[in-house]
């Protein structure tokens, strides 16, 4: 009977291990692939053998920390890394997809890196408001970016289904929160990783220096 | 009143399965940051608990609802909730800022406060469920081999 139950106990396990392989597959869908896209949203030297992409919400609070963490990180290491900024807006924050509309918005008038900083230095001032319109064009007009255009590019529902398909495709890389990252490809999340990662990157760039 | 021990037991399987279930079924990093959120633990350590807690949460609610080694299953389950209300109490005592507990993976979340409640309820009904163990395994695997050998001893009689 003890040997019954232990070979009962081993097919229990295998079948926990098959149903955890057939979640992660449909979950995860292991063929998809990070595209080295959005370069209307990119910054640092394309050239750079580290190559980040970083997952954002704009009313999310350690987005903010790990955008300002990414700033000085770039200003110390000047063309060490290429950083790619990608939105993934949070359900459960209202002003999530809003404000990614109006960095997509920025980004197709090539204004997208001032006003990606802009609102994550200034998110404690406008995420408690009701409407955050108002204070989005005024952003916008703080760093260039010409509101009439930005009006009729608000309005236009491919913005939408852009923003849509890239948090779909996050999705299926297995993201599901904010901030992710993707160091060469290597999924890291929260700003801890993404400072040990960095770290590692950067020692290995220099040995093979 | 065995169903409702059965009906507890199961209950009690399925907290554990989900939340062990949705964390494998994301990438270990995901875990690794909440765990990193906690402030208790990082580097390796941190990473290896991220990789492993998640089979043993999510194997010990297969066999609580299966009713399999239904003393060791107990036992881990006790432990992992005491673990659980631990981390939880020093997070919210610190004030972290902890937004959702993460206890969950992305299924659904909790805050933590409200988790830690739940686990405090989970560890009170563990133990009770120890105490009247032959009612709470009734119609379980246990209690199927157990069964099986005192038939097998009858019949060697």
């Amino acid at each position: 009977m003890l040997l019954r139950k232990i070979l009962s106990t081993f097919m229990v396990l295998a079948l926990c291990y098959v149903s955890v392989g057939i979640g992660q597959h449909y979950k995860m869908r292991p063929g998809s692939q990070l595209t080295r896209d959005t370069e209307a949203r990119a910054t640092g030297n394309p050239y750079s053998l580290i190559w980040l992409v970083e997952y954002v919400d704009y009313q999310c609070a350690s987005c903010r920390e790990a955008t300002s963490f990414l700033k000085a990180y770039l200003k110390e290491n000047p063309g060490a890394i290429y950083l790619q900024v990608r939105l993934f807006p949070l359900t459960g924050h209202p002003h999530g997809f809003r404000s990614a509309k109006y960095a997509e918005c920025a980004a197709k008038q090539g204004r997208f890196l001032p006003f990606h900083e802009l609102v994550f230095a200034r998110q404690p001032e406008w995420s408690p408001l009701p409407d955050i319109n108002a204070i989005f064009h005024q952003y916008a007009a703080e760093v260039g970016i010409d509101t009439a255009k930005l009006d009729i590019c608000l309005e236009d529902p491919a913005v939408d289904t852009f923003i849509n398909d890239e948090k779909a495709a996050a999705k299926k890389l297995g993201i599901d929160g904010t901030p992710t990252f993707f160091l060469n490809g290597k999924l890291l999340v929260g700003r801890r990783q993404l400072e040990e990662g960095l770290a590692e990157a950067l020692s290995a760039k220099k040995e093979n220096k | 009143m065995k169903p409702v021990f059965v009906i507890l037991r199961a209950l009690i399987g399925t907290v554990f399965m989900v939340s062990g279930y949705s964390k494998l079924t994301a990438p270990f990093q995901n875990f690794l940051s909440v765990i990193h959120n906690y402030d208790v633990i990082y580097g390796a350590p941190a990473t290896l608990l991220a990789q492993i807690l998640p089979w043993i949460e999510f194997v010990t609610g297969v066999f609580l609802l299966l009713g399999l080694w239904s003393r060791a299953t107990l036992v881990s389950a006790w432990f992992m909730n005491l673990m659980f209300v631990l981390v939880l109490a020093q997070g919210l005592l610190r004030g972290l800022p902890l937004a959702n507990c993460g206890c969950f993976g992305d299924s659904f979340h909790l805050k933590p406060a409200h988790m830690l409640v739940l686990d405090i309820l989970l560890m009170a009904a563990i133990f009770f469920l120890n105490s009247r163990r032959s009612e709470a395994f009734t119609w379980s695997m246990d209690d199927y081999f157990q069964e099986g050998k005192t038939h097998d001893a009858k019949k060697s009689r």
